[in-house]
């Protein structure tokens, strides 16, 4: 999996969660539904924590991350570059919005059971050494492999 | 040997007291018709895939059958005593989980 398709998979999938969470939730809205998903807080909660992780994906904020990025002074003998803003909007914003999804799942599905939580747990993990490898592999520009 | 017996559900307030008056008596009804279709769908997906073009998208029939699982579901929500919040909220979390399975999936047109 390539840096750019794994941004483009965490991005898709926080805009995925929110589709089907938003589509859930104004469906009861809509038509008075006994039974909402809105009715239970952690649901909410997750889907705010969701909401509030994609909106640094406006392009302002990509934009002036980026700016700070490539406008970075390097010293001669510097092996690397000091600005990381643009790696938080792309990888680890989208990142806590996949641990608050994991979150969730552990709830919901394993019950919140300490025990369980290490299958969400080390899926969430797994994923956050691949954005570092690729931070790493940006700035140093080596192969983390 | 005991001998359950249910009562006969009345319909005259409508087909639906049918399914209400199932779920009173039998608890798994609705998880089990959920679990049923969510199955259905997953393993009819995949299995035809595989026969036509001889591999399965599992992660895809596996989001495609969340999905479906959850316009079942919806409806269900509209009735009281038909579908529990909890059950709800695993047939969302399952479809979100499937999603994220589909999305860091490798397709076949990737380098």
């Amino acid at each position: 999996m390539g840096q750019i398709k794994f941004i483009g998979s965490l991005l898709l999938i926080t805009l995925f969660t929110l589709a089907i969470m938003n589509y859930a939730i104004n469906f009861g809205t809509d038509n008075d539904a006994v039974v909402n998903l809105d009715q239970e807080t952690k649901v909410s909660n997750a889907k705010s924590s969701v909401e509030g992780e994609v909106k640094t994906f406006s392009v302002q904020v990509v934009s002036n991350s980026s700016k700070s990025f490539s406008e970075n002074t390097q010293d001669p003998g510097d092996e690397i570059i000091g600005g990381g803003g643009t790696f938080k909007n792309l990888f680890l914003n989208p990142l806590a919005a996949v641990r608050s999804i994991f979150g969730l799942a552990n709830d919901k599905i394993f019950g919140g059971n300490k025990a369980l939580a290490i299958i969400p747990t080390a899926l969430v993990a797994f994923l956050s050494i691949v954005a570092l490898m690729y931070i790493y592999k940006t700035i140093f520009g080596k192969n983390p492999d | 040997m005991t001998v359950y017996t249910y009562p006969q559900p009345n319909m005259s307030g409508g087909v639906d007291t049918l399914l209400v008056s199932t779920q009173a008596s039998l608890n798994a009804f609705v998880p089990l018709t959920l679990l049923f279709v969510f199955c259905i769908v997953l393993i009819g997906g995949a299995m035809s895939q595989k026969r036509r073009t001889g591999t399965a998208d599992i992660p895809m029939w596996s989001t495609l059958a969340g999905i479906s699982t959850l316009l079942i579901a919806l409806p269900m929500s509209l009735i009281e005593g038909l579908i529990r919040l909890d059950w709800l909220i695993i047939v969302v979390v399952l479809t979100i989980s499937s999603g994220i399975w589909l999305f860091l999936d490798r397709n076949r047109n990737e380098i």
